[in-house]
């Protein structure tokens, strides 16, 4: 990948520790490797105590690397931090209680030498598009976590940063605050800017993500697609229709499920999709639904994490 | 870094723990009052006292408290991290903690110095004089050695070790001038070696000789005065830089 394109180079890092009262030296990530491409989104994916946080934490410059380099944007992680090019949620928000929800936003606009009137503006359309128009003037600590977590991404979004880090952003959020992230990430991604994000919810990355990257026992595992993963993983598909079904004139690996008048339901093997959507186009068939057979990502991510060993 | 000292100062006042030390103040210049109704002779005495200890005793207690859990408190939170991955250095981020903190000393000190000036100039007929004023400044500085020093502890180590070991060089900076003044007659050999080293090397309260009490009573003049503000200034700027490099250097880890 040209240096250019490039949002994130990890090379050979190790981030270690000392533990416990004898400071032994524990080593949190081992050997990570990565190359994270401007304008797209990656998920980090892992069990707990994984690695991910670290990594985040080594992307920001708050810890330090053992070995290895970390190249963001280009730069180090704190040139790239103090440029004001980044903007990361924690895991936990860890707003500040007593300042208003406006307030808050007006904070990051200080620290990144907005002008008030532009800061205010900014906030103000953060909080909109973050659904807590009408809670600005309220205190932090009457939010509830949700609302405290959207806040916090507010928070990173403000001086319109290139490059977003967010650890674990829908933990405790509601569906609808699910909702919000979700369209809000898809928003992102839209406007060209590079989101990196762990979480454990799996079924919101499906639809957001570019790439996943799974960590296990502080090592990178593997790097992939998830539609490139998924369809991968797709044995067949479900085909439901309309129309008069002409079974004879249907491969003989199609099985059909239900074939009632007027509406029916076949099961195509995956090599046999193209073929079979001819044919029943060529008979008259109206094709109204195409689901695939497979499991879901969730289960075939736990079930990588299990064979990797 | 002005506003995450506003922001500071905005928290701390907004804790409950803030307006007990300053409601003990108060209380405490309250006893002075009383027990200066009940004075057989020199009643003013016994207000300016209770008034300076009030000051003094709580201002540092303030600083020192909540100067040992700042950056702890910030890093369980999480607020550090939400900050430092804006265009804030760890320094700076050191020095706004600071400086709300010392906002919070200036806003408690002379917030005391207001009910104490009024007993004592208008119920004792004191003389009320810009010598409050300088007197209570030098308290502040105190404080702000101690608030500084609580804080650089605290960067790297837990609240309850940073209070303990601030307090401690409390009490030595206190005696230290009196210790050092008849260190020759200690008969242990090495701890009078220890003494006059101590004496070079520690804040030494005893030496600025302006706080509320002589500059009232004996009206200290102008440049001891100033000397005695540089002073405490100068070790306030060197244990914030301490906090800064203990900070710059630590991987944040929560």
């Amino acid at each position: 990948m040209r240096a250019e394109l490039e949002a994130i180079r990890v090379a050979k890092l190790w981030v270690g520790f000392r533990v416990g009262f004898w400071g032994k030296r524990f080593f949190a990530l081992q050997e990570v490797n990565l190359g994270l491409e401007k304008g797209k989104t990656y998920a980090l994916i892992g069990p707990n105590g994984a690695g991910k946080s670290t990594l985040i934490r080594a992307m920001l410059g708050f810890l330090k690397p053992t070995k290895g380099t970390l190249a963001i944007l280009g730069g180090s992680p704190k040139e790239a931090v103090l440029s004001g090019k980044i903007g990361y949620t924690p895991e936990n928000p860890g707003l500040y209680p007593h300042l208003k929800g406006l307030e808050t936003l007006m904070l990051a606009g200080s620290l990144l030498k907005l002008g008030k009137i532009t800061a205010r503006t900014q906030a103000m359309r953060l909080i909109e598009r973050l659904g807590l128009l009408g809670h600005e003037t309220r205190e932090v600590k009457g939010y509830s976590k949700g609302m405290q977590q959207r806040l916090a991404l507010g928070f990173s979004l403000m001086g319109t940063p290139e490059l977003l880090i967010w650890d674990e952003p829908m933990s405790g959020l509601d569906p609808v605050g699910r909702g919000v992230v979700r369209n809000l990430m898809a928003e992102l991604k839209s406007e060209g800017r590079t989101l990196v994000f762990s979480t454990h919810i799996i079924p919101d990355i499906e639809e957001t993500c570019d790439a996943i990257v799974l960590i296990d026992k502080g090592k990178k595992i593997s790097e992939f697609s998830p539609k490139a993963f998924l369809d991968e993983s797709t044995r067949g598909y479900i085909l439901k229709g309309l129309g008069q079904l002409a079974p004879n004139g249907l491969g003989a690996d199609v099985r059909v499920l239900e074939a009632q008048e007027g509406g029916w339901a076949l099961e195509v093997p995956k090599g046999s999709l193209g073929e079979t959507i001819n044919r029943l186009t060529q008979t008259g068939g109206a094709i109204e639904t195409l689901e695939p057979i497979r499991p879901s990502l969730e289960e075939l991510l736990v079930d990588r994490f299990l064979n990797h060993g | 870094m002005a506003r995450l000292a506003l922001v500071t100062a905005k928290e701390i006042t907004r804790q409950k723990l803030f307006y007990a030390i300053a409601l003990v103040a108060l209380v405490l210049i309250g006893v002075g009052v009383l027990f200066g109704t009940s004075a057989l002779y020199d009643p003013k005495r016994f207000v300016y006292d209770a008034g300076q200890a009030s000051m003094y005793l709580f201002g540092c207690f303030t600083a020192i408290l909540f100067g040992a859990s700042m950056v702890p408190k910030e890093l369980e939170r999480g607020s550090a991290y939400l900050l430092l991955a804006k265009p804030l250095s760890r320094s700076g981020f050191v020095a706004g903690k600071f400086f709300g903190l010392l906002l919070v000393g200036v806003l408690l000190v002379f917030g005391l110095l207001i009910p104490f000036a009024l007993v004592y100039g208008l119920v004792y007929q004191g003389t009320l004089n810009a010598a409050f004023f300088l007197g209570a400044m030098i308290d502040v500085g105190k404080l702000g050695v101690l608030g500084s020093l609580a804080l650089a502890l605290g960067t790297f180590s837990t609240p309850t070790l940073s209070v303990m070991l601030t307090v401690f060089v409390w009490l030595i900076a206190t005696g230290l001038e009196a210790a050092a003044t008849s260190a020759r007659f200690i008969e242990i050999g090495w701890m009078r070696a220890v003494v006059p080293a101590l004496y070079r090397t520690l804040p030494n309260f005893g030496i600025v000789a302006a706080d509320l009490e002589t500059v009232l009573i004996l009206g200290v003049p102008c440049p001891v005065w100033l000397l005695s503000l540089l002073y405490l200034s100068l070790w306030s700027t060197v244990f914030v830089l301490l906090a800064c490099i203990a900070f710059e250097r630590r991987n944040l880890v929560r």
